[in-house]
């Protein structure tokens, strides 16, 4: 039968016969026209699981979503994310509850779950173009502060957004548009014109990323101005800050020069644990890979 | 990287922010091939709909699927009585009595469901059919749907199987 690359793309059927139980850490079959280029150690980086998603600290909350964000840019992802046993399943039937809230875009470029390296239950994502905050977004994003007691919600903007490209267009360009994406489009303009505009200053690409990361921070603003939002920020029982997706570097980066600067120094202060080639959860990297997915082996016929 | 001039998506999917499901890893894809819009309750209102515009007028997008799953939080809060819904804030309460408003065109059926689970199954599929309903009589929407050139369709997705 096929097999799949832990990056997902489908390889040809192996002529080895597959384990009938499969369980985690477990080697899949070896391709038998993947050629081994340069073998390397492929371990699952043990230090980037030092924090727990599920933690009852924002900070911590907020610190694996960046390491689990590193694991997705440096291509070392977690095999707990893809490969979701049954019992897994079952386990979330009654309930949620998930620590962390996003608010990301719709584009389907930027799979919230998948660029956090997170699996289900973990993030309570809400997506819609452009990141805005309206009713129906505004409405999630409360449910999971008021019901769910999230401890994070994290407001993301990303590179290249067509929604933001869209709200910088003068609106004679968005003449010809359906009236509810032009409605969505000029609350996002709207949110805009109160920021810094740098026409002059920037080429096309630069002036985008300001303005992506200038609506990312203004709604993080809005939402956190909320009453009950504030309460919470204040009681220390929720962080709101805004985020930007550089889609070249498959990095997140906090907006909030403090808070980025304390994670980065914590990050800093997890010990290199050991690099444990069956960690659990990992993925065994030393077969049945694609050409793409390392780099390290190519994948003839 | 291959990405970042444009995504490409075909499909565009509406479902829950719920976090046990995760749109891309329910459907094995990966980055790129859905245009996720995820509200709680998957709830049809404005940025939804302007997603969808973007979506299939500016990316071109041939499916639309409305996914509602078992045991949405949303679905039951909005059937909890009046009062309790009042009580919320603005904006969630608004989306609450949206979800409800949807709900009450079927009360009928809803009640002559004795069993729990049972019923609760049959809410989230209203409530998905209900939206389904709205983004069809989008005028936007209307026109690419009788020329077959869009389809859009309710789903549920189960997370026990």
């Amino acid at each position: 039968g096929h097999t799949r690359c832990p990056c997902l793309v489908l390889l040809a059927p192996s002529t080895r016969t597959r384990p009938r139980n499969r369980s985690w850490g477990e080697t899949m079959s070896i391709h038998p026209t993947v050629v081994e280029v340069a073998p390397q150690p492929q371990a699952i980086r043990r230090d980037t699981f030092a924090f727990n998603i599920h933690a009852e600290e924002p900070t911590e909350v907020l610190l694996a979503l960046l390491l689990g964000n590193e694991r997705f840019a440096t291509n070392l992802l977690s095999k707990r994310q893809r490969q979701v046993p049954s019992y897994r399943r079952q386990q979330l039937i009654p309930s949620q509850h998930p620590k962390v809230a996003v608010l990301g875009c719709a584009d389907s470029r930027v799979p919230v779950e998948i660029i956090f390296d997170q699996a289900l239950g973990d993030i309570f994502t809400t997506r819609v173009a452009g990141n805005a905050l309206g009713v129906t977004t505004q409405g999630s994003l409360e449910y999971a502060v008021l019901h769910l007691n999230v401890r994070v919600v994290l407001i993301m903007g990303h590179e290249n957004c067509g929604a933001i490209k869209a709200a910088m267009m003068p609106p004679e360009a968005l003449a010809s548009e359906p009236p509810v994406l032009k409605e969505l489009i000029g609350k996002i303009t709207t949110t805009l014109s109160h920021t810094p505009r740098g026409e002059n200053m920037l080429n096309d690409e630069e002036r985008l990323k300001m303005n992506v990361q200038a609506n990312a921070k203004a709604q993080a603003e809005e939402f956190r101005a909320l009453p009950h939002i504030k309460e919470r920020i204040h009681g220390n029982e929720l962080e709101v800050v805004p985020a930007y997706y550089d889609m070249g570097l498959g990095k997140v980066i906090l907006l909030e020069e403090v808070v980025a600067e304390s994670m980065t120094k914590r990050i800093a202060g997890v010990p290199k644990a050991q690099r444990d080639s069956l960690a659990p959860g990992a993925i065994q990297q030393s077969g049945g890979m694609c050409g793409c997915c390392m780099g390290k082996k190519k994948l003839i016929g | 990287r291959a990405l970042i001039l444009q995504q490409a998506p075909k499909v565009a999917v509406l479902g829950c922010a719920d976090s046990r499901v995760p749109i891309e890893i329910v459907f094995d894809q990966g980055l790129g091939d859905i245009f996720a819009i995820r509200v709680a309750g998957n709830v049809h209102g404005i940025n939804v709909q302007g997603s969808l515009d973007y979506a299939i007028h500016h990316l071109r997008i041939k499916l639309v699927v409305v996914m509602g799953h078992e045991g949405c939080g949303a679905v039951k809060a909005a059937q909890l009585p009046e009062d309790q819904v009042a009580n919320e804030e603005p904006m969630l309460r608004s989306l609450l009595t949206t979800m409800k408003a949807d709900l009450a065109s079927h009360s009928a059926t809803l009640e002559a469901i004795t069993d729990a689970k049972c019923r609760e199954r049959e809410a989230v599929a209203v409530n998905t059919q209900a939206q389904v309903l709205k983004i069809l009589r989008e005028p936007a929407v209307r026109g690419k749907v009788q020329r077959g050139e869009l389809m859009v369709v309710g789903a549920f997705y189960e997370i026990s199987a």
